[in-house]
């Protein structure tokens, strides 16, 4: 684990965050994966087949990614796993529709791509997810709204809660890994993300709030309109039994009813006793009842009369004349309390539902003596509600139910009529199919489950409307499909019995879809516009930003003309100017210091010149030794390097009462030369000044200067600078320069040629000392040459006499006598090299120190090749080598001699020194020099004038 | 641009995809089953043909026929909605229009023969006075009955209408009734039982059409559906001409009749496509053969007969619209 961590501290942060991002949205792929493997193996429909296995084509997708990222592909490893994403969750929400899915898709499709995209790809690639990511969760969700396929029911409740809370924690975890990383992104993405936060959440929130506002709004207004339905079907309902009572009640009161009832029994027929049958009154009844029956062909069964024995003695039916009605409470209850009565439904042997409107038939006294029943087809209630409910609105259907929750009528199922909903128990099915209330069938096929409405129609009283499923799978159609029903119920004043008027919720929310259909199209809209205006808003912001970057960055790379465009008017453009005032500020600084550096150079570049000037003029003064030739050479040389057109050297005479032009570079110069120019010390111009200051002046206008002397052979000077040649304090003359420009010398010129004059002082004191000492030298060596000549000549006169070898050959030599040839003694005398017998014979001198002491001949045998200057260049050689072989050991022989003459002139004294008295002295002084000097008289006397004497 | 073109085809793509499929997003038409009321009349057994026969398959649409003892009866459930449709009597159908929503778009038959049957002892159509005459109050029974009364001077006042479906006819005389009307397979069973003849309808054969009726919700919802049962019912039409031996045995499975009952109805006209084309297309008012001279003259029994309170609108009642 250690291992792990510091591996992975060890890789580029880059890395680091692209393998942490890829990571944690594979792991939650791969956790989703394992929640919806259960799906995957057991696809239920095609849309199952599509969408589950997104998840594990995902989570692999997600473990390549990680695998590229691992391999520092992580640009590649990003796009991969934003595709995955992006595709993934797509085909998840477009195919599946879930609500929920979707809801988590347009978060994941959101966030993920972006987060992956903040790590790893460039801005331009971040804009173009962001873009995408909006576009995407934009097509989810007009999928979502629109739900051009059925949604997908197989994804179980767990696994949607699963998905949502996965997603919101990858998404919070995101959040945070972002916001922590926040310093790390540039400001472009920054703003991007910022604006998008404050456009699109705020839009989804309202797009969130503006839908449940309208869908409550609407589902209020849809469940008043629900009420109204259903009171105004419950009045129509009342109205229908009211309008039949009344009709009953007053038809009773026929007179042609009331005759015929009143007569006398005469006859019985099943059950009952029958009046005489054909009568006038019996046809008069007849034609009352037919009557009646016409009021609604359609819907009256029958119409009878009762008597007061409770036989029925007239009927449209035939069949039932005669038959005994006591018992029943269409009979029994109008003709006990005289008012007309409404029956229940009942149902036939043959399934069908009739209600019995009945009311008793008086004598003009008020005597009841019979009962008329209108009998009704029941599907008249369903006729009812059908032809009402056809006016309620699309999908609003109604159903009328009895105080045992009998559907007598239901106008999306008629086929439910006559069952019962819910029974608490099959006694109570049993006791109303005994009643006749319901149908002779199994229970099984007499009852119905409809969620919500037991529960609903307890509370009606407080809360008319309630929700459930009011029509049985079956018989729904495709459009209202299984949602549940919206519902109210009213009940019915005349009986209690209730309506009930429903309708689809999704048929309900269609406003409601409709309106969320255009908010979104409005808020998808409005997002697009947001994020364009974002991007737009960020690149409005961020352009002179990056200007300025690049600016910055131009001039950081030595572009200091960059400037920054000045665009807006904001604080912005207020950095902008002020950066621009900055870098023109440094600009001018550097420029400045440029210039000062390039006229510094310049100077120093010309100094160096001059200095180097001065220090070849100065080189070529000492090297010099002749005081002409450096005058000339210092006129020229400081002429030529400095660029002066005349330059002047004079030097004082010997009375130092004029300064001579001595040296000049110039034609006027020249002239001047010739005509032996000088100039009166002190008096005359700027040089007479100068000689006789020993200060220098410089007039850099000649003609502001009063001392500047009008030179007409330097006609064109306008600028002059005199200095004084001065060594050891003594002026020896002036250095005079001249120029045509004004003010052409600077300080420095006059430091450097200040120096240089000085060098020139010196080297015209060096040359002068230098002429002195050459001509001491010369005195020296010509007196030396002479000593040394003596002494030889002494030698050879009083040691050696004539002394020279000749060569036998083979190394041997043997002493000669005095040689006198013409060519020796010629060559002795003249020190010069003598060739005779056509150059045959050399006859060399020997010389020490210029003297020549003796000679050399050499003759080439005959046939040999004659001297020439290479074997006459090597004997002069030798013979130099000879000459100072000579002298050493004749300097040696000196030496030694001296030498003798010291040491022995040592002992004297310290024999002298060994004694203490004077006599002593005197005499070991006297005995020690006659033993040293024989045959030398020595006397030493020591007087005032008295003297010792030795000998 | 070439970087950013795989992104732009993308979100093109994406945007195609869903306006293709918003666009295709129709629902599937709904099969829910036409219930067509029909009874025991040799006019509805084409009903049974074409639903044996697999027209109705053949032509997409689901037919359920529902069977009712008289078509009367099926009235109110047609008018409650328990019915899409059904075969019904011309007056029948006015009288229920009066208050239910629906319309005829099609003429099955010319209502085949009417018979009066009456106890032995009345052999003539003048021994009925003053006798009681079983039939189906204010439908086209209570038209014909009256119109043979007319053809001996009598009225409804010179003999008691007594309401009895043709059923209960035979067995009511002389009990409950003197005479009845009734039509196949009733004539035969009264005749059977001893019953005999007073009068038949040959005469006036066209007088009491029976109308192919559906209502008009189911119209508005389901027009092809309409137009596809019709052309069905003019294929069973076709056949039953064509094939009248197989129609017989499929009738006879369908109903439970025996062939030989079935055989012994009197003449009947079935209407095809074109022949209603025909009937449609007369004048009405001019043309005895037109079904709006019919159905104004079944209007009028009813008006004069104190059943209807509100006229009918012959035009927009019969709308021939689904025939084409």
């Amino acid at each position: 684990m250690q291992k792990l961590s510091n591996w992975f501290k060890q890789l580029p942060p880059i890395t680091r965050r692209v393998l942490l991002t890829l990571g944690i949205t594979t792991l939650a792929f791969i956790v989703f994966s394992l929640a919806t493997i259960g799906d995957l193996l057991a696809p239920k429909n095609i849309q199952e087949i599509i969408v589950n296995p997104v998840p594990i084509v995902m989570s692999i997708v997600g473990l390549v990614a990680i695998f590229l990222g691992l391999k520092g592909k992580t640009h590649i490893a990003s796009y991969l796993l934003i595709a995955a994403v992006y595709i993934g969750f797509l085909i998840i929400a477009i195919v599946s529709l879930q609500t929920t899915y979707s809801t988590v898709a347009e978060l994941i499709i959101v966030v993920v791509p972006i987060v992956i995209a903040i790590q790893s790809l460039s801005e331009r690639e971040f804009i173009w997810i962001v873009i995408l990511a909006i576009v995407g969760r934009s097509v989810i969700q007009l999928t979502s709204t629109f739900k051009p396929i059925s949604p997908l029911t197989g994804a179980s409740a767990q696994t949607a809660l699963f998905a949502q809370w996965a997603s919101i924690i990858v998404v919070i975890l995101f959040g945070v890994y972002v916001a922590l990383n926040l310093n790390t992104y540039s400001f472009r993405v920054k703003m991007i993300l910022i604006l998008g936060i404050l456009t699109i959440i705020p839009t989804a929130i309202i797009t969130s709030i503006t839908s449940d506002n309208l869908q409550s709004n609407l589902i209020g207004q849809a469940n008043q309109g629900l009420v109204s339905s259903s009171n105004q079907l419950a009045a129509s309902v009342d109205s229908f039994i009211q309008i039949n009572l009344d009709a009953v009640r007053t038809s009773a009161q026929s007179t042609a009813l009331v005759d015929y009832i009143s007569q006398p029994i005469v006859a019985t027929t099943g059950s009952g006793k029958l009046f005489p049958r054909g009568t006038d009154l019996e046809k008069a009844a007849a034609i009352d009842l037919y009557a009646l029956l016409k009021k609604d062909p359609l819907n009256i069964v029958s119409c009878k009369v009762f008597d007061s024995a409770g036989t029925i003695q007239l009927s449209t039916n035939q069949i039932e004349t005669g038959l005994y009605g006591l018992t029943y409470q269409y009979y029994l209850t109008p003709y006990q309390n005289g008012l007309p009565y409404v029956s229940p439904v009942t149902v036939s042997t043959d399934g069908n539902g009739i209600i019995h409107f009945s009311a008793p038939i008086r004598t003009p006294s008020g005597i009841t003596v019979g009962v008329l029943d209108i009998v009704y087809s029941a599907s008249v209630l369903q006729q009812i509600i059908v032809r009402n409910g056809n006016k309620l609105g699309p999908d609003v259907d109604a159903m009328l139910l009895d105080e045992n929750n009998i559907i007598l009528a239901h106008s999306a199922s008629p086929d439910l009529v006559y069952k019962i909903i819910d029974p608490p128990d099959t006694n109570t099915i049993t006791s109303l199919v005994d009643a006749i209330r319901l149908p002779t069938l199994p229970a099984a096929q007499l009852t119905v489950h409809m969620d919500g409405l037991t529960e609903g129609l307890k509370n009606i009283s407080g809360t008319p409307n309630f929700s459930g499923n009011f029509v049985p799978a079956q018989t729904q159609n495709a459009s209202t499909g299984s949602a549940p029903d919206q519902a109210a119920a009213s009940e019915l004043s005349s009986l209690k019995w209730y309506m009930v008027t429903f309708v689809p919720q999704n048929t309900l929310l269609a406003p409601v879809q409709q309106q969320t259909r255009n908010v979104v199209a409005i808020s998808i809209l409005i997002s697009l516009i947001c994020i364009a205006i974002a991007l737009g808003l960020t690149q409005v912001l961020i352009s002179p930003i990056l200007s300025l970057t690049r600016t910055s960055e131009q001039i950081t790379q030595g572009d200091i003309n960059a400037s920054a465009q000045v665009t807006t008017q904001d604080e912005i453009g207020e950095l902008a100017t002020t950066f621009n005032s900055m870098n023109e500020r440094v600009r001018d600084l550097v420029g400045s210091l440029e210039q000062r550096v390039a006229e510094r150079t310049q100077a120093l570049e010309r100094r160096a010149i001059q200095l180097q000037a001065a220090a070849d003029v100065g080189s070529t003064a000492a090297r010099l030794r002749d005081l002409d030739e450096l005058l000339r050479q210092a006129t020229r040389l400081i002429s030529q390097r400095f660029g002066f057109y005349h330059v002047g050297i004079f030097l004082l005479d010997e009375r130092a009462e004029y300064a001579v032009l001595r040296a000049t570079n110039s034609e006027g110069g020249q002239r001047m030369l010739a005509r032996g120019h000088k100039l009166k010390v002190g008096q005359v111009g700027i040089v007479g000044f100068v000689s006789g200051s020993g200060q220098p002046r410089i007039a850099l206008n000649v003609g502001e200067d009063s001392a500047f002397f009008n030179n007409p052979d330097l006609p064109a000077t306008q600028s002059e600078m005199a200095l004084p040649l001065i060594v050891g304090g003594k002026t020896l003359g002036v250095l005079d320069i001249q120029s045509t420009q004004e003010a052409a010398f600077t300080q420095e010129d006059i430091t450097t040629v200040k120096v240089l004059a000085d060098q020139i002082a010196i080297a015209i004191e060096n040359a002068r000392l230098f002429s002195e000492n050459r001509i001491a030298l010369d005195t020296a060596q010509r007196a030396y040459g002479n000593i040394s000549a003596e002494a030889w000549q002494r030698l050879l006169r009083e040691k050696l006499g004539s002394v020279g070898f000749v060569s036998l050959g083979e190394g041997q030599a043997a002493p000669v006598s005095e040689n006198a040839s013409p060519g020796f003694q010629k060559a002795i005398q003249t020190g010069r090299n003598v060739l005779e017998n056509e150059d045959m014979v050399l006859h060399m001198p020997v010389k020490i120190r210029g003297q020549s002491i003796g000679a050399i001949r050499m003759e080439k045998p005959a046939g040999s090749l004659r001297w020439t200057p290479e074997t006459i260049a090597m004997a002069e050689a030798l013979s130099i080598q000879l000459g100072a072989a000579l002298e050493s050991a004749r300097l040696y022989q000196d030496i030694s001699l001296r030498a003798n003459t010291e040491l022995a002139i040592s002992e004297i004294s310290t024999k002298i020194g060994s004694s203490v008295n004077l006599r002593n002295i005197l005499r070991t002084t006297v005995q020690e020099l006659g033993r040293v000097l024989p045959e030398t008289e020595i006397i030493i006397q020591l007087q005032g004038d008295q003297s010792i004497e030795s000998h | 641009m070439s970087k950013q073109s795989p992104v732009i085809g993308f979100i093109f793509a994406l945007i195609v995809c869903l306006s293709v499929s918003c666009s295709g997003a129709t629902p599937p038409p709904t099969a829910a089953p036409l219930k067509i009321e029909w009874s025991l009349w040799q006019g509805d057994y084409t009903l049974l043909v074409a639903n044996q026969m697999g027209f109705f398959k053949a032509h997409g649409v689901n037919v359920e026929p529902v069977r009712y003892d008289s078509s009367t009866t099926g009235l109110p459930d047609l008018a409650g909605a328990k019915l899409d449709g059904g075969i019904f009597s011309m007056s029948d159908f006015l009288l229920a229009a009066n208050s239910a929503d629906i319309k005829a778009v099609m003429v099955s038959d010319n209502g085949g023969q009417y018979t009066v049957v009456a106890s032995p002892d009345i052999k003539t159509l003048n021994a009925l006075r003053g006798k009681r005459i079983g039939l189906n109050l204010h439908t086209s029974s209570e038209i014909f009955v009256t119109d043979m009364l007319k053809t001996r001077f009598m009225t409804v006042n010179d003999v008691t209408y007594v309401e009895m479906s043709p059923d209960q006819v035979s067995k009511n005389i002389p009990s409950q009734i003197d005479a009845g009307l009734v039509w196949e397979p009733y004539t035969t069973q009264a005749l059977k039982q001893g019953k005999v003849v007073v009068y038949q309808s040959d005469a006036i054969s066209n007088l009491l059409p029976n109308l192919i009726v559906f209502r008009t919700s189911v119209i508005n919802q389901r027009p092809q559906d309409i137009r596809a049962f019709l052309q069905a019912w003019d294929e069973a039409v076709q056949y039953r001409i064509s094939h009248p031996q197989e129609s017989l045995a499929i009738i006879a499975k369908a109903t439970g009749l025996s062939t030989s009952d079935l055989q012994a109805t009197g003449n009947i006209t079935l209407f095809t496509i074109s022949d209603n084309l025909s009937l449609f297309s007369n004048m009405a008012g001019s043309d005895p053969s037109s079904i709006y001279y019919i159905a104004g003259t079944n209007r009028d029994f009813l008006i004069t007969a104190g059943y209807l309170t509100n006229p009918p609108n012959l035009n927009t009642l019969l709308d021939p619209s689904y025939l084409k």
